[in-house]
């Protein structure tokens, strides 16, 4: 009887062996949590993404949890409180303070040893991935690298009989359009006498904020953070000119008032058709989605021929406390790869070439040319761990009286110059 | 003589007419400022995404775009987000009504040591702001494993974590005579039966009112479900509206956002109007003000 029960007790315990070992052959999926800003459209756009990578991994399942709302806030508590998303989309601000302490994944001995085209890390451009490094160390990787580019309105345009400009055109030819196309009530453009500046129908340009002042300090060949991050040189002439450039244009009739901009809506204005020319991200497709001819130019150079333009710079980076690193550095890469087919433009030297690009994008074939020529000279801002306290300084102190409250440039940067200083020390 | 006392009381009435002419123009001149926002929330929701910043502002939208709410209700779950708000709004007030209904009983009606010192504790929590122990508890909720779930939002109301609430319920126990409850005693009744069917229909208002309270608190909240919820499964409306944002390269869709703005705001409303006769007596004993 006990030799009985004992066989019976081996039989079984053979049987549980050899099922538990069958069972662990198959690999489980491990889920990774995905954090992304993204609202209604492009979230469903990407699920679609997500969907076909999901199907394809044996490694990973990714579960994206978009929302839009308060992005910043709800992924910092999350991560402070030692928990939060695998992987999560980064702006490249917050990427260069992540990277610094130490809250997202060290990718570098991954990514050299990785075949996957999207480690490769010699294909992107330097500048995307200027953001995700700390002492020569990478910790994200970007998903696009978006140039700033004139959209402008090519049935305002043919009306005011203006020629849209192409390839090389300066400050000056860009303020010349732009009174030419600011008509008030009567129909005389801001360059005719006569012209009511109290009763303008339709501006120019726009400004609020944005496009940043940045580009027409780059521009006229000053610098807001030097290379070495010793000092903001924003009292330099070059420096001074650009700031005065852009304050002289959001105080003139060429841009509407910022009460104005806040009642009609700063790009609504544009979509509208009261505003002209607009500089917008590559991205914003806005070519494809108004209801008038709209056309994609680079934006004007500076007076002593220098291009420049703000790039913004998005990516993605996997959280250090993980429990599954190595699955979600598959599905970053496997993420990347694909937002880089999705996205204008992939920050990929050898996806950004025209015969690409149209392949990809064939709806945007006028706008291509004008986007990849400005990503060569495109550049982001320069990000630093206690960039947060720096740009705080930088906008509330000196930008935000320039452009609400009609600041003089030369007179505040006497007294911002020293703050944005201490803050880099 | 007569006549004079006459013309006295003829200008006393006519000041007074005046007085009250005056007091309601200002009272509906404040009235129609508050309106503004939600008139225009509502406009905003009748437009199409092409009307909502045409200028000059249209009022009554042409034409009116009704179908923004069912299309907004369609382009997200709301249906799903709705089952989760109501899920997370009844079952946190019914908590917070229970547990703290209870530790404020405790307060006024019981000697335990310590008892003073520990309701200046409970007190001294007031002071800090949500925000400054949203990461420590964040923390907590995270190491008992509850993160991404709807715990961290309903189980936190069964700790009675509303001392102001607390505090309110105690006075009110306390101005009822201590004789209630030494006669109930007197009639062989226990301290739970003394406190569910002696001092509770004594404290009606005050519970509507807290209730009231409460449930605009969860309605509304907005920040610990985004901190806590880990996906659309599980977001709430106020969550959920939020996509109507946009996003980097998306513009907002602000008719939708207000559409979805005017329905959020609705149960609130209407729950006022039900509830305003108790309400309003409520905070006339509590002196409770939002």
């Amino acid at each position: 009887m006990k030799k009985k029960l004992v066989g019976f007790l081996f039989i079984i315990l053979v049987v549980s062996l050899l099922m538990s070992t069958c069972l662990g052959a198959q690999k489980k999926k491990v889920t990774i949590r995905f954090a992304t800003w993204a609202g209604t459209d492009e979230a469903k756009e990407l699920q679609e993404i997500i969907d076909q990578l999901n199907a394809k991994s044996q490694q990973y399942i990714i579960e994206q949890d978009s929302n839009p709302a308060d992005y910043d806030t709800r992924l910092l508590t999350q991560l402070s409180g030692r928990g939060g998303p695998d992987l999560f989309w980064v702006s490249s601000q917050r990427a260069a303070q992540l990277s610094a302490k130490g809250v997202m994944l060290d990718i570098t001995k991954m990514l050299a040893s990785s075949k996957h085209e999207a480690a490769n890390i010699a294909d992107y451009f330097e500048a995307s991935l200027e953001p995700f490094k700390v002492k020569e160390r990478i910790y994200g990787l970007p998903w696009i690298e978006q140039p700033v580019v004139l959209y402008v309105n090519r049935d305002l345009f043919d009306k005011a009989n203006v020629t849209i400009p192409k390839g090389n055109w300066d400050w000056d030819k860009f303020l010349e359009v732009a009174q030419k196309l600011t008509i008030d009530n009567s129909g005389k453009n801001a360059g005719e006498k006569g012209f009511n500046k109290s009763a303008i129908k339709q501006w120019g340009f726009t400004v609020n904020g944005w496009p940043p002042a940045q580009i027409f300090v780059w521009q006229s060949g000053g610098d807001i953070i030097a290379p070495d991050f010793s000092c903001s040189p924003i009292d330099t002439p070059e420096a001074i000119r650009g700031f005065k450039f852009y304050a002289d244009l959001i105080n003139s009739p060429m841009v509407p008032s910022q009460q104005t901009i806040r009642d009609r809506g700063f790009d609504t204005m544009f979509r509208n058709q009261q505003v002209a020319m607009f500089m917008g991200g590559a991205a914003d497709n806005l070519e494809n989605r108004v209801d008038f001819r709209c056309e994609v130019i680079e934006v004007p150079m500076g007076p002593t021929g220098i291009k420049s333009t703000f790039a913004d710079v998005l990516g993605m980076g996997i959280n250090s406390k993980t429990k599954n690193p190595k699955a979600a550095f598959e599905a970053l890469l496997d993420l990347t790869s694909a937002i880089h087919q999705w996205k204008v433009m992939p920050p990929r030297k050898s996806l950004a070439t025209l015969e690409t690009m149209n392949k990809l994008h064939p709806e945007r074939s006028q706008a291509m040319q004008n986007i990849i020529n400005s990503l060569a000279y495109a550049q982001p801002y320069r990000y630093f761990e206690n960039y947060p306290d720096w740009d705080n300084i930088f906008w509330t102190q000196l930008m935000d009286p320039i452009v609400n409250n009609q600041g003089d440039p030369e007179e505040l940067i006497t007294i911002v110059k020293p703050l944005l200083d201490e803050k880099l020390k | 003589m007569e006549n004079i006392a006459q013309r006295s009381i003829n200008l006393k009435s006519s000041k007074k007419i005046i007085g009250k002419v005056l007091i309601y123009i200002i009272l509906i001149m404040l009235t129609v400022i508050v309106f503004i926002p939600f008139l225009w929330m509502l406009s905003t929701a009748l437009k199409s995404e092409a009307d909502v910043f045409s200028w000059p502002p249209d009022w009554i939208p042409k034409p009116v775009q009704w179908n923004n709410f069912v299309d907004a209700w369609r382009t997200m779950p709301f249906t799903k987000f709705l089952q989760n708000t109501l899920f997370v709004v009844l079952l946190g007030m019914v908590a917070e009504l229970i547990s703290e209904t209870i530790v404020a009983y405790g307060f006024a009606r019981f000697d335990f040591p310590g008892k003073n010192l520990i309701f200046v504790i409970l007190l001294s929590t007031m002071m800090l702001p949500f925000h400054v122990t949203l990461i420590p508890t964040f923390v907590i909720w995270n190491k008992l494993g509850l993160i991404g779930e709807f715990d961290p939002l309903v189980l936190r109301a069964w700790t009675a974590w509303g001392p102001f609430y607390i505090f309110l319920l105690r006075q009110f126990f306390m101005g009822i005579p201590i004789e209630l409850d030494e006669a109930a005693e007197i009639d062989g009744s226990s301290p739970l039966q003394t406190f569910l069917y002696v001092l509770l229909p004594q404290i009606k208002p005050a519970l509507l009112a807290i209730g009231v309270f409460t449930f605009k608190g969860y309605w509304n909240d907005f920040l610990g479900p985004l901190i806590y919820l880990g996906n659309k499964e599980k977001y709430t409306m106020n969550i959920g509206m939020y996509f109507f944002l946009g996003g980097i390269n998306e513009a907002p869709k602000w008719n939708y956002l207000m559409a979805m703005s005017t329905l959020i705001a609705l149960p609130v409303v209407v729950l006022f109007f039900i509830a305003q006769k108790y309400f309003i007596e409520g905070i006339a004993f509590t002196g409770i003000k939002d």
